[in-house]
């Protein structure tokens, strides 16, 4: 199994966690998770990602003029969706702990 | 929800100046338009714009190297990341694949249903020429038509082999199949099934018969021989045919016009044999009953002389002295209503009283009528009047013409 499939489980969190940081457009997030190691995560993924987390009222969004090319839309993370984040933050270090349990003795 | 502002102004801003970058661009949010078809018109521009931006910052970021390859080597082909998008945002997949699972794609598909309806239409017209109604010359002209149709839609499925995958990919031919294997398993379908070399052979015996009474008269001892030797031949291409059909399915556009006519061609035979030589006893089951004129039953009769003056207790008889009766049913379809029979005419109009329950009989209303020739001249005016006493002779319709 290659990181991808991995991948889809955890994207949401991981998306949540780039956008606590910064707002950002779909690109930008997109960049922002391959420098952080996820060189797997596919570009749209990130982008159904943040449209399906944007319709569960997750994130906010907003229209910023660009001097060259499309107006980039911009996505923000809102009290719902830092909600979700901590939750699935909670969740993730606790199957993490597990399946480090699980794979230690190896 | 805050933001979510009109982007639309932007849309027609062009991201690189470059002809062939545009290029790219379209063409891959018109292949990802296409895949995305079934969504929501709102969600799949915002999806469109979303990538048009992102191919805008993948062009800034790629500058001379952005292009068809480079860009599917990043995203994927527009039909992935279709794919990609709509399983991430949680998408329904999509209704059904845009073109059938044909080998050959849409063109295959197309000619498979050409090649369907050809044969659909040459059953129908080599059903047609079997029937009793097209008889001689015209059922032949129909047979050989229905076999040009057959032959011009096999050809558009020739190239693909003696399985013919196209046309069974088609769903319905696809259904069929099903239906005849799972129909044909066992029981009543798999005894049919096992009868088929019967009905290769009697196709056969039907098809010289045919040729035996179009070339030969089939009476008398010849024309038996004759029978027996084209039936020697018949036989044997016809079970070859079936078997050589099972291997190589494009026959099936010879063999089922065929098989309709020979099926039609029998029934018809069959039909003679209970019914006795004649064929037309389907055309006079019906013969109706009672006065008619022009297809409307006739209820009364108001007969007049050659003055106009109407006539009462006037009673008709046909050529053979048999009655001429006008039923006259009106409401009164139970108890006492006027005997049918000769007259006597007029007998006005019967109605069902709603308080007795009683037919009534209301006399004629008056009526004037344009006689023929509008003049007293009786015999001159008049030549095929036999009887004096016959008024209005060939008047056709008098009540037709006025009525009062």
């Amino acid at each position: 199994m290659d990181t991808s499939q991995l991948l889809k489980g955890v994207l949401d969190l991981a998306v949540l966690a780039v956008l606590d940081q910064q707002d950002g457009y779909g690109y930008e997030v997109v960049r922002a998770l391959r420098t952080a190691g996820l060189d797997e995560v596919g570009d749209a993924s990130v982008y159904g990602t943040l449209r399906r987390l944007y319709g569960a009222g997750l994130l906010t969004s907003y229209v910023v003029p660009s001097e060259e090319g499309p107006n980039r839309k911009y996505y923000a993370i809102n009290e719902p969706g830092r909600e979700r984040l901590r939750e699935t933050t909670e969740r993730w270090r606790r199957f993490a702990t597990t399946m480090e349990g699980l794979v230690a003795t190896r | 929800m805050t933001g979510e502002t009109d982007m639309n102004d932007s849309t027609t801003r062009i991201a690189d100046p470059t002809t062939g970058r545009d290029v790219t661009t379209a063409e891959y949010l018109g292949g990802l338009r296409a895949a995305l078809h079934d969504l929501p018109a709102v969600e799949l521009e915002e999806i469109v714009e979303d990538a048009r931006t992102h191919l805008s910052d993948l062009a800034a970021e790629l500058g001379e190297g952005y292009d068809r390859d480079a860009v599917h080597a990043r995203l994927g082909t527009p039909v992935s990341y279709a794919a990609e998008l709509r399983y991430a945002a949680g998408f329904p997949a999509p209704p059904a694949p845009p073109a059938p699972p044909a080998p050959g794609g849409s063109r295959s598909n197309r000619n498979a249903w050409i090649a369907l309806l050809a044969l659909a239409g040459a059953t129908f017209l080599a059903a047609v020429a079997g029937a009793p109604g097209a008889g001689g010359a015209g059922g032949i002209v129909l047979l050989f038509l229905a076999l040009v149709v057959a032959g011009a839609g096999v050809l558009a499925v020739q190239a693909d082999g003696p399985r013919l995958p196209s046309v069974t990919a088609v769903d319905v031919v696809d259904r069929f199949r099903r239906g005849v294997a799972s129909g044909t398993r066992d029981g009543l379908g798999s005894f049919l099934a096992g009868l088929q070399p019967a009905w290769w052979v009697l196709r056969g015996l039907a098809a010289a018969w045919l040729l035996a009474s179009v070339f030969f008269t089939r009476s008398g001892v010849t024309g038996f021989v004759f029978l027996v030797i084209v039936s020697l031949v018949a036989v044997p291409v016809s079970v070859l045919l079936g078997s050589r059909t099972r291997a190589d399915r494009r026959l099936l556009w010879l063999v089922v016009p065929l098989n309709a006519f020979a099926a039609t061609v029998l029934i018809a035979a069959a039909s003679d044999l209970v019914s006795g030589p004649g064929s037309t006893a389907g055309t006079q089951d019906f013969t109706p009953s009672g006065l008619m004129l022009d297809g409307t039953y006739i209820s009364d009769i108001r007969p007049f002389d050659a003055e106009g003056n109407p006539l009462e207790g006037v009673y008709l008889f046909d050529q053979d002295g048999r009655p001429i009766s006008a039923e006259n049913y009106g409401d009164c379809t139970v108890g006492e209503r006027a005997a049918d029979g000769p007259g006597p005419y007029p007998r006005g109009e019967q109605t069902l009283d709603p308080q007795t329950g009683e037919c009534v009989t209301t006399p004629p209303a008056p009526l004037v009528v344009t006689i023929p020739g509008d003049a007293p001249t009786t015999a001159s005016a008049t030549p095929e009047t036999p009887a004096p006493d016959a008024p209005a002779p060939d008047a056709p319709a008098p009540e037709e013409q006025t009525t009062g």
